[in-house]
């Protein structure tokens, strides 16, 4: 029993290994496309989607025999292709900080997953490293959502359709909450681990 | 910690070495130098009375209280 859960322990820390590598290899190529698009001045896609509400003026109706729809708004994102250096710059600070937030959810993964094999996962630095685990889990998507409204708010200002009105939406509010939960699930982990690892060291100190 | 145990100085009153009270009193003796050493957070009353009646003495002979 403790061989297979030490091998799926091991299996666990290579595949956590290999993401780490791709996160690597993600994160040069996002800093490499970076510099190269701003020595060069080229036209960059944004990488991240810009999320917007359309808001069409004129209702379109939508109609059939037994039924009519009126569709006045409709909910998509926007994919710029920008030569401005701002907008290039927050899509790539924007996936810069996303990978780096997520290889280092990965490499203190790696850590945790690390002790379990070593056979020791009760030590106060697991406690500590759960609770940064939450931090990245609470505040990274919240920032990063956030920044992103208030950047497409500024860029569909600039926009002209005829007929609609593009309004900012705020990106994945469900996943949003989903993503403060775990994190305050994690911080009563952390809490719990460093509780527990306290009572272990002095059962472990009781002669 | 202001306790001091004076384990070392009832040990060489008594003559008897690390491992035979580990032994007597049936402890480790891993355990015993971390009591011996100060290294202990707390001790069991079976340990304790264990120690007094191997080395005979008072618990008071073995826990010292000192104030720095």
């Amino acid at each position: 029993m403790k061989k297979i859960r030490n091998l799926s322990a091991k299996t666990i820390y290579g595949f956590l290994s290999i993401a780490l590598g791709m996160c690597f290899a993600n994160l040069a190529a996002s800093i490499g496309l970076l510099i190269y698009s701003l020595i060069y001045k080229m036209q960059l896609p944004s990488i991240t989607e810009l999320p917007v509400l359309m808001r069409i003026n004129n209702h379109t109706f939508l109609q059939d025999i037994n039924q009519t729809a009126i569709v006045s708004r409709i909910q998509g994102s926007l994919l710029l292709v920008s030569s401005s250096t701002g907008i290039k710059l927050f899509t790539s600070i924007y996936q810069i900080v996303l990978i780096i937030s997520t290889g280092l959810c990965l490499w203190i993964m790696r850590k945790i997953i690390w002790t379990v094999i070593q056979g020791e996962p009760f030590v106060p630095q697991n406690g500590k490293r759960i609770k940064v685990l939450a931090m990245i889990v609470i505040f990274v998507p919240l920032i990063l959502q956030v920044s992103a409204y208030f950047v497409t708010k500024n860029v569909i200002t600039q926009l002209n359709f005829i007929d609609t009105t593009l309004d900012a939406e705020l990106m994945g509010r469900s996943t949003l909450i989903v993503c403060i939960f775990s994190g305050l699930l994690l911080f009563v982990i952390s809490e719990v681990f460093r509780i527990g690892t306290s009572l272990k060291e002095e059962q472990e100190l009781t002669v | 910690m202001p306790i001091r145990i004076n384990l070392d100085v009832m040990m060489a009153k008594r003559k008897i070495s690390l491992n035979e009270l580990a032994e007597k009193v049936g402890i480790t003796q891993a355990n015993l130098s971390i009591l011996k050493n100060e290294k202990a957070k707390a001790i069991r009353f079976s340990t304790l009375e264990k120690l007094c009646e191997v080395l005979e003495c008072q618990p008071g002979d073995i826990l010292e209280h000192k104030v720095d």
